[in-house]
């Protein structure tokens, strides 16, 4: 074995970490190879010489120097740390605002989401009706209510009976609607029988001062119609005008040529691409009259031309056109159209 | 002796868990500026990091200061130490860089200087005259002493920790995180390259 080999040995052996086979294996080869025996005595010496190394004791002024260093860094170290401690306080509220958007992200960016569109909702006025009911209500009431003077108690009546026809309209309840618009025309009435005109100026500016109030005015406008035709021979056809839900559009036609008038009607229903949701032609005994009611649904867009064509046909008694706002049928891009054809008696006109 | 020192156990050995909770207490404090506990902290090492660095430089000006610094950067970095690693590992790393560190930079100053030293070394060597056995090994200790600052930084502090330190190979090589086969070649290859230089100078034959 050549001498680079022994070197691991050695370092083993000199260090007593030899097993006793590479002990017996060095000592045999030392016999024959004099430099390795020289660098295993002289490295021998060596560690005997560092073993023999005395421990340097500290010098006495080493610890005290430092314990004079360490407190001056911690002197120097409290002074940066109250220069930084604004800086510090910065950070750390920027850190909790962070934290706190971290943990509630998700309901903040709802909460903006929310305000967002909200806020859209009002830019474009696609607020839900019932919503905007409300608020006018409340408006309405208060500006009504603090007006003291002679009669002031029917007003508030009055106010009190005007808001409550609105919240029926809210609920889509028909017939409560009706009663509340008569019980109104009979506070009118009444008002006006007490000659009570400041009143009536109330209700009229009140009317006027929203879309909702208008309808309610055109409402109760077709309600006195009712009444007055209530007596009449047109009863019938006049109860089924104001009578459905979702008044989109009526119109009461006079008309001579009553069936070729009808069947344009029908046909014009097709035209428009819209559809008959009901036809029906009463006859009147009395004074041998017809009437058709025909109700059809057709896009918003051909309402227009179909209301003209409608009102061509003959003598307009009647017609009236719901806020479009407030229309529940334009939501689906479609308006329902109750039509009443009435026949103009051929006797009555030559008697005209 | 010196044999005795290096079987002095740290600290950390002699109590077992209460030490261990006791020195993480004053790690505790001690990071919070607390020098009293850093001083108590350190106790028991100061001495044997002395002597190391004492050793490495072969002078007691440099060791003082070496030391001195040693134990500040120890202080200062003492946020960086994680919980959970052996503290007198940390605390020879940070020693050992420091000094190997220090002597880079002071042989980059005085690169002329050494060279000169070392030629002075070679010349007394050559004129003493062979000594008594007793006087033999005064003279040895003083030429290794000499001698062992010559050699490179990485074979100096494996020979320091291993036969005057007395750590074993395992601590050297967590200390300076290192594989324990490159710790012996660095060992094995140190002693021969301090046997060359005595030779040189003729305390070896």
């Amino acid at each position: 074995m050549a001498c680079e080999a022994y070197r691991e040995i050695i370092d083993r052996f000199v260090g007593n970490l030899a097993t006793a086979e590479e002990k017996k294996d060095l000592e045999e080869h030392m016999k024959t190879c004099g430099e390795c025996r020289s660098e295993v005595e002289d490295i021998s010496r060596m560690l005997k010489a560092f073993n023999s190394f005395e421990s340097v004791d500290l010098p006495d002024d080493l610890m005290p120097l430092l314990h004079e260093r360490l407190l001056k860094i911690c002197a120097e170290s409290a002074e940066k740390e109250k220069n930084i401690s604004v800086c510090n306080l910065m950070k750390r509220l920027t850190a909790i605002l962070y934290n706190f958007y971290r943990i509630n992200s998700k309901v903040l960016t709802a909460g903006i989401c929310a305000a967002l569109i909200s806020f859209f909702l009002g830019r474009f006025s696609v607020m839900p009706a019932s919503f905007k009911y409300g608020i006018n209500t409340a408006v309405e009431y208060d500006k009504i209510q603090p007006d003291d003077g002679p009669g002031s108690a029917k007003r508030l009546m009055m106010a009190k009976s005007a808001s409550q026809d609105e919240k029926d309209i809210k609920q889509d309840a028909p017939q409560e609607i009706q009663k509340g618009k008569q019980e109104n025309i009979q506070n009118d009435t009444a008002a006006g029988a007490s000659g009570d005109t400041a009143g009536r100026s109330a209700e009229l500016t009140r009317s006027s001062r929203n879309g909702m109030m208008k309808e309610y005015a055109s409402a109760k406008n077709a309600t006195q119609y009712k009444v007055q035709q209530a007596s009449g021979p047109k009863a019938a056809a006049a109860t089924s005008i104001t009578g459905q839900d979702g008044d989109a559009c009526s119109v009461v036609v006079r008309v001579y040529d009553f069936d070729k008038k009808v069947v344009f009607t029908i046909s014009l229903a097709h035209q428009l691409s819209g559809d008959i949701q009901k036809a029906e032609i009463t006859a009147d005994s009395e004074d041998n009259s017809r009437t058709a009611y025909i109700v059809m649904k057709i896009p918003v867009e051909r309402e227009a031309s179909a209301l003209e064509q409608i009102k061509a046909l003959g003598e307009v008694e009647k017609s009236y056109k719901a806020s479009q706002a407030e229309s529940a049928a334009q939501k689906n891009g479609t308006v329902i159209m109750h039509i009443n054809i009435i026949e103009k008696n051929t006797a009555q006109a030559q008697s005209n | 002796m010196q044999k005795s020192n290096n079987n002095e156990v740290s600290p950390i050995w002699k109590g077992g868990e209460e030490a261990l909770s006791e020195e993480k207490e004053l790690i505790r404090l001690a990071r919070m500026g607390d020098v009293r506990a850093f001083e108590k902290l350190i106790a028991g090492y100061e001495k044997k990091v002395y002597n190391t660095v004492y050793r490495f430089f072969g002078n007691t000006e440099d060791a003082k200061d070496i030391t001195q610094e040693i134990f500040i950067k120890l202080f200062t970095s003492l946020k960086l130490f994680r919980e959970g690693s052996s503290f007198s590992t940390w605390l020879y790393r940070i020693a050992v860089n420091t000094c190997i560190d220090f002597s880079r930079r002071k042989k980059e100053d005085l690169l002329p200087l050494q060279e000169e030293l070392d030629d002075c070394g070679m010349r007394i060597g050559e004129y003493e005259n062979p000594p008594e056995a007793c006087a033999e090994h005064k003279e040895l200790k003083k030429a290794i002493e000499g001698a062992i600052q010559t050699l490179p930084e990485d074979q100096r502090i494996c020979l320091i920790l291993r036969d005057i330190q007395g750590f074993s190979y395992m601590e050297i090589s967590s200390i300076l995180n290192c594989s324990q086969g490159t710790i012996k070649s660095r060992i094995s290859r140190g002693r021969r390259a301090l046997r060359e230089l005595l030779r040189k100078k003729g305390t070896f034959y």
